[in-house]
C-alpha cells in the first residue's frame, strides 16, 4: 500500500478519497486553489499545498503546479476524483514520467475510451451491442446524413471527444440534420477544441443503466453489478439507484458480462464504468467508459458492501482485487439523491453562498458524503454539487420513503443559497418514478408538467 | 465550465471590485472582520467585528467535517508592510544560476515587474516577478526551498513608485 497519496481534487469528492486513505493508514495530501482555504479536505488532510488561484485552469487543472506539490510533499500517488484532470491521458503520463502512481487506468487506456469512435470500434469488436450508426469519425455533411438515414431518425450527433452531457445535438427528422450537424460540430470545437462528431439512433424514451467494472495487474476483471441512472436533466444525473428496478430476468447479468468483455479488450485496470443505454423493448446498447471512480459510486458499495475507493486504492498499489466475482453479492436496495446548489425554480441556475445552517439527515441506513458545513461559504467558481445523500433498505419501496425521509430531514440554508432538495422529493414521490416507470424525459416532463402550477409545498420533517 | 471571453470579463470586474474594496478597507478606521467580492453582478460585501464577533457555532454531527479549520491568511500584519508571494507552486532559486550573485537583497528596491526570483516547476524555469514596487526588508525562504501558490518570499517597506 502507498505511503501518502495526494489527492487531486476538491469538494465531497477529495474528502471521500481521503478518508478511504486514513482507514487504510496512507496519509493525505490535499492540494486547493486561493478560493477553496477554507474547505473541509484541507482541514482534514495531513498536508495540504496551494496551487493556485480560483480559476481552475490555473489550480485544479494545472498539471505542473499537482506534480511539484506531489514532489514536495513526497506521495507516491495521485488519486484525481471524478472530472478535472481524472480523464485526461496526458496527466496519467507525466504522472508515470514523475514515477508517481496515478491512481486509474493507463494512459493509453484513458486516450483509447476517451475518445468516443475509438471507445466504439474497440467496444464493437469486443461483441457488445451497438445502437446503428457510425463507427468512425464524419468527414462530411453528406456521409454524416447518410449514415442517419441509415440508422432512422430520430438520430444523436455527439462529439467525438465530448463527455459530462455537452456536445451532443438530437435530429428527427433529415430535413434538421445539415444544420445540427454544424452547429454540433461547431460547439464540439469550442467545447473540445476537437470538431469531429459521431452519428447514431437516439432512444427518447430509454434508461440509463451503467456496470461498474474492475480489474487488477493479475489478470482478474469482474464487475460489481449496475447503477440505473435514468432521472436526469439535460443529461446530467440527479438521482441513482442499484439495482435497477424492473429489469427482464437476466438482464443485468449479461450487461455484467458484456462490460467484462470490454474492459478486458481494453485492457483495463482499476474501477470503470460501462453505460449503457436500455431501449423499452429490453435491448440494450453501449454508449461510453468513465475510465474514473463515479458521483454515483455509493449506491454500489452500499448494495455490495465493498469500498469502492479503498479497492482503486489496493488496485494501483499492486495488490490483487480482494473480492472475486462469485463474492459479489448485492442485497436490498440503494438510492442516492445529489443535493445541488441550484435553484430549480430558475431553470436549476448555480445558487451558492454562504451557508449559514447545515444540518445533515441521520439516522438508520442513511449516508451522507458532503464537504459542506455550517459557515462553508460555498464558491461559485466549481460544480454545484453540495451533497450526495444515500439510503439503503431491504427493498426499492422502503428505500423510496427512507430516502423522503431523509430529504425532509437535510436542512440548508443561507443568504441566496437554494438546493435541489424541493425537487428531489418532488421525484422520489413522482408516480412514475415510485412505480419504476420512467424514462430519462421524466425531469422535462415533471417540469412541463409544473408550467403555471403553484409549487408544491411539502411537509419538512421539522416544523 | 464558463467559457474563455466570460471567464475575462468576470476576472476583469472582479479585478476592479477588488481594487476598489482594497480603497474602502484603507479608508476605513477599522480593519474589516471579513470582505467578500462578488463579480457576476458586482457586490461588496464588508463585515466589521462587533463588539463580540458571533461564533458561527458548527453543529457537527459526527459524519460531517468538524469546524471551519483556521484559514491560512495570517492576521493584518502592520500597514506598509507588504509582500510578494510565489506565482506558482515549485522550487525557489533566488539566483539567476548556481553560485551567481541573488536577484535582489535586503535593501534593494524593486520595480513592479522586476524579476526577483525563479520557481522551478516540472523543470521549467518561471520567471518570479514582483507585482508592485517597494524595497526588500526581509528574505523569507531559503534558496532551494518549495513554495506553494501565493506563499510569502519576500517582505518589503512600501516605497513611492518612482
Amino acid at each position: 500500500m502507498f505511503g501518502k497519496v495526494l489527492i487531486a481534487n476538491r469538494g465531497e469528492i477529495a474528502l471521500r478519497v481521503a478518508r478511504a486513505c486514513r482507514e487504510l493508514g496512507v496519509a493525505v495530501v490535499a492540494v486547493y486553489s486561493t478560493e477553496d482555504q477554507d474547505s473541509a479536505v484541507v482541514s482534514y488532510a495531513d498536508e495540504a499545498v496551494q496551487i493556485g488561484p480560483a480559476a481552475a485552469k490555473q489550480s485544479y487543472l494545472n498539471i505542473p503546479a499537482i506534480i511539484e506539490a506531489a514532489r514536495m510533499t513526497g506521495a507516491d500517488a495521485i488519486h484525481p476524483g471524478y472530472g478535472f484532470l481524472s480523464e485526461v491521458a496526458d496527466f496519467a503520463e507525466v504522472c508515470r514520467d514523475n514515477d508517481i502512481t496515478f491512481i486509474g487506468p493507463p494512459a493509453e487506456v484513458i486516450a483509447t475510451l476517451g475518445d468516443k469512435t475509438t471507445a466504439r470500434q474497440l467496444m464493437a469488436g469486443a461483441g457488445l451491442p451497438m445502437l446503428p450508426g457510425s463507427l468512425e469519425p464524419l468527414n462530411s455533411v453528406e456521409e454524416a446524413q447518410q449514415v442517419a438515414d441509415d440508422a432512422g431518425y430520430p438520430v444523436i450527433i455527439k462529439a467525438a471527444t465530448g463527455g459530462g452531457g455537452r456536445g451532443m445535438g438530437v435530429v428527427y427528422e433529415r430535413a434538421a440534420f445539415a444544420d445540427a450537424y454544424a452547429k454540433t460540430r461547431a460547439g464540439a470545437q469550442a467545447l473540445f477544441g476537437d470538431s469531429r462528431v459521431y452519428v447514431e439512433r437516439y432512444l427518447p424514451a430509454g434508461r440509463h443503466v451503467e456496470i461498474q467494472v474492475f480489474a487488477d495487474d493479475f489478470g482478474n476483471t469482474i464487475h460489481l453489478g449496475e447503477r440505473d441512472c435514468t432521472v436526469q436533466r439535460r443529461h446530467q444525473k440527479l438521482l441513482e439507484e442499484s439495482p435497477a428496478p424492473r429489469l427482464p430476468d437476466g438482464l443485468a447479468e449479461r450487461m455484467g458480462d458484456v462490460a467484462v468483455n470490454g474492459a478486458i479488450a481494453a485492457g483495463y485496470r482499476g474501477a470503470g464504468t460501462f453505460e449503457f443505454l436500455l431501449a423499452p423493448d429490453g435491448q440494450f446498447y453501449f454508449m461510453e467508459v468513465n475510465t474514473r471512480i463515479q458521483v454515483e459510486h455509493p449506491v454500489t458499495e452500499m448494495v455490495t458492501g465493498i469500498d469502492l475507493v479503498a479497492e482503486q486504492l489496493r488496485v494501483a498499489s499492486g495488490e490483487r482485487l480482494s473480492i472475486r466475482q462469485q463474492d459479489v453479492v448485492s442485497t436490498g436496495a440503494a438510492i442516492e439523491c445529489r443535493i445541488n446548489a441550484e435553484d430549480p425554480e430558475r431553470d436549476f441556475a448555480p445558487a451558492p453562498g454562504l451557508i449559514e445552517e447545515f444540518v445533515p439527515s441521520g439516522g438508520p441506513f442513511v449516508r451522507v458524503d458532503t464537504h459542506g458545513f455550517a459557515g462553508y461559504r460555498m464558491p461559485a467558481s466549481y460544480d454545484s454539487l453540495l451533497a450526495k445523500l444515500v439510503v439503503w433498505a431491504p427493498t426499492r419501496e422502503q428505500a423510496r420513503h427512507r430516502m423522503d425521509r431523509a430529504l425532509a430531514e437535510f436542512r440548508i440554508s443561507g443568504p441566496g443559497v437554494h438546493t435541489t432538495i424541493g425537487f428531489l422529493r418532488e421525484t422520489i414521490r413522482h408516480p412514475a418514478f415510485a412505480a419504476a416507470e420512467h424514462s430519462t424525459a421524466i425531469v422535462e416532463q415533471m417540469l412541463d408538467a409544473r408550467a403555471g402550477q403553484p409549487e408544491v409545498d411539502l411537509p419538512s420533517a421539522v416544523a | 465550465m464558463t467559457d474563455d471571453k466570460e471567464a475575462a470579463q468576470l476576472n476583469e470586474l472582479l479585478d476592479h471590485a477588488f481594487r476598489n474594496t482594497a480603497q474602502l478597507a484603507a479608508d476605513l478606521a477599522d480593519h474589516p472582520k471579513a470582505v467578500h467580492v462578488r463579480a457576476g453582478d458586482v457586490s461588496v460585501e464588508v463585515a466589521w467585528q462587533a463588539g463580540q464577533a458571533p461564533q458561527a457555532a458548527p453543529t457537527a454531527p459526527t459524519e460531517a467535517p468538524a469546524a471551519p479549520p483556521p484559514t491560512k491568511q495570517e492576521p493584518a500584519d502592520d500597514p506598509g508592510v507588504r509582500y510578494l508571494t510565489a506565482p506558482a507552486v515549485g522550487v525557489l532559486y533566488l539566483a539567476p544560476e548556481p553560485g551567481a550573485a541573488p536577484f535582489v537583497g535586503v535593501g534593494d528596491t524593486v520595480t513592479a515587474g522586476q524579476q526577483v526570483a525563479i520557481i522551478e516547476a516540472m523543470k521549467l524555469m518561471i520567471p518570479f516577478e514582483a507585482e508592485h514596487a517597494g524595497r526588500i526588508t526581509k528574505v523569507l525562504k531559503g534558496n532551494g526551498e518549495a513554495v506553494e501558490f501565493g506563499e510569502k518570499v519576500f517582505s518589503c517597506d512600501e516605497i513611492d513608485a518612482a
